[in-house]
């Protein structure tokens, strides 16, 4: 168990420095969600009282669009030089190299959203009533789109169709991460609609559980194979 | 628990291969290749072109599967499988397994700490004094010359601690003295115990480091001689078609 956790940080701390280094997926992301909220802005500000409708819808379409563009390089980085292998060869398990990738994903999504949602609040004058469920609902979709994402990028990952492939297989699989993200998101930003936001986060944190499982699952059986 | 992979990882190592083949297409790559090999002997693979060398490194470090034929690698008597037998093997292919956007001293912990070393730092830098690298350790693998970027490769396997070394063409872009230095290290593996294979088309290098050569010509094994300067000639002439 220690020797899987020691393995687990060198993962995640191999990402995160060549991250940093290069800035590869932070720019290509960062830039392809300011972009989206530019022109969101000039589409719905016409009416700024719609604002608070068009919220919620504008935060998760950026979410999703952005963190599938960082999905795409998710795996470049062991294709290049063929050092997934080198991994392989490794005594980790597949499993933890599969966390490993969920959570370097996680952080460079959380990095990239974090100015992207101040951007969307300001521009759309927006206000946060409920911050729990809010911050909730954004960690635990960000999960799911993490855990789905890595998957289908590790298996995609040598296909020249892969930024297409992506999209077209795992958005079907996240539309109920979409509609529970941006319900709760609606009510943390005070839709007048009498719901519980507690009904939403469970599925959330349902659907992580139970995808967390499946994946890590599929993901060993497809490394081993 | 601990204890027994770490006895495993120093015990003699066996590799046996039994009929192994390979077909992609119509073609046959590989045609019932058998061999068996253990710690200390260092083999040279050699034939010409499209003889099957790279397919069957591939497929000795369980990259390729065979298509029929059985592979197994035993350590203490034992057969290996899962981690323990991912941590057994040390892969060196054409494409060098190490990170671009990485320093050599990075590159090196960051096999250090997969493959459990104790006290990595220590044994990078060992090992980066081994390889020739001390004074570059710090800079990014990518402003590193091939023949550089070859070491730090080379480095990765002394740090991992893998028993069973396969090497494909690893003299590639190495100096003179590169190479020299190569085929020394890769002698001394071999006196200490590993089992170590490569490809190469160099007469001089089977006469160098190699104890074995095997000769693949059109996916089969046509001759397995000891090494040497009549072993390699040999080999060579039987590789040119002149007869063993």
């Amino acid at each position: 168990m220690r020797e899987a956790w020691r393995s687990f940080r060198a993962l995640v701390g191999k990402d995160l420095r060549v991250e940093f280094r290069t800035r590869d997926v932070l720019y290509t992301t960062g830039l392809f969600a300011l972009m989206l909220v530019v022109i969101f802005s000039f589409a719905f500000l016409s009416d700024p009282s719609k604002a608070r409708d068009y919220g919620p819808g504008i935060i998760w379409v950026t979410v999703l669009l952005a963190t599938t563009v960082g999905q795409n390089r998710l795996f470049d980085r062991e294709r290049e030089n063929d050092c997934l292998w080198a991994l392989l060869l490794s005594p980790v398990s597949p499993e933890v190299l599969f966390l490993a990738k969920v959570t370097a994903q996680l952080a460079f999504a959380l990095l990239m959203q974090v100015p992207t949602l101040g951007l969307i609040v300001l521009f759309f004058d927006l206000r946060v009533v409920d911050p729990a469920s809010f911050f909730g609902a954004l960690l635990l979709g960000n999960l799911a789109l993490g855990l789905v994402g890595t998957l289908f990028s590790a298996m995609l990952m040598n296909s020249r169709m892969k930024e297409v492939l992506l999209p077209l297989v795992t958005y079907p699989l996240l539309v109920p991460v979409l509609i529970a993200g941006v319900k709760v998101t609606a009510l943390a930003l005070g839709a007048p609609v009498a719901e519980d936001p507690g009904g939403w986060l469970r599925f959330l944190v349902g659907f992580d559980m139970i995808f967390g499982v499946v994946t890590v699952l599929l993901f060993g059986r497809m490394i081993r194979a | 628990m601990a204890d027994d992979e770490e006895d495993r990882r120093e015990a003699p190592v066996e590799l046996r291969c039994e009929a192994l083949v390979r077909v992609i297409g119509r073609r046959h790559v590989l045609r019932e290749v058998g061999f068996q090999a253990r710690g200390g002997e260092v083999v040279a693979l050699v034939g010409r072109n499209g003889a099957g060398k790279s397919t069957l490194l591939a497929m000795l470090a369980g990259r390729r599967a065979p298509d029929r034929g059985r592979l197994s690698l035993t350590a203490a008597g034992v057969e290996a499988r899962g981690g323990a037998l991912r941590g057994l093997v040390g892969f060196l292919p054409h494409e060098l397994l190490v990170y671009p956007d990485l320093t050599a001293r990075e590159n090196l912990h960051f096999t250090a700490v997969l493959h459990g070393v104790p006290d990595p730092a220590a044994r990078v830098a060992a090992v980066l004094r081994d390889v020739g690298l001390e004074a570059d350790g710090d800079r990014l693998v990518r402003a590193f010359s091939r023949g550089m970027q070859q070491r730090a490769a080379i480095g990765r396997l002394l740090v991992s601690g893998a028993r069973v070394w396969l090497l494909d063409e690893p003299t590639t872009g190495l100096d003179e003295g590169g190479r020299r230095w190569l085929l020394s290290l890769l002698a001394d593996q071999g006196r200490r115990g590993r089992l170590v294979i490569f490809s190469t088309h160099h007469p001089s290098e089977v006469q160098e480091a190699a104890t074995r050569v095997l000769v693949l010509e059109g996916g089969r094994v046509v001759a397995d001689l000891p090494a040497g300067a009549e072993g390699a000639a040999r080999a060579f002439a039987r590789m040119e078609g002149g007869g063993a």
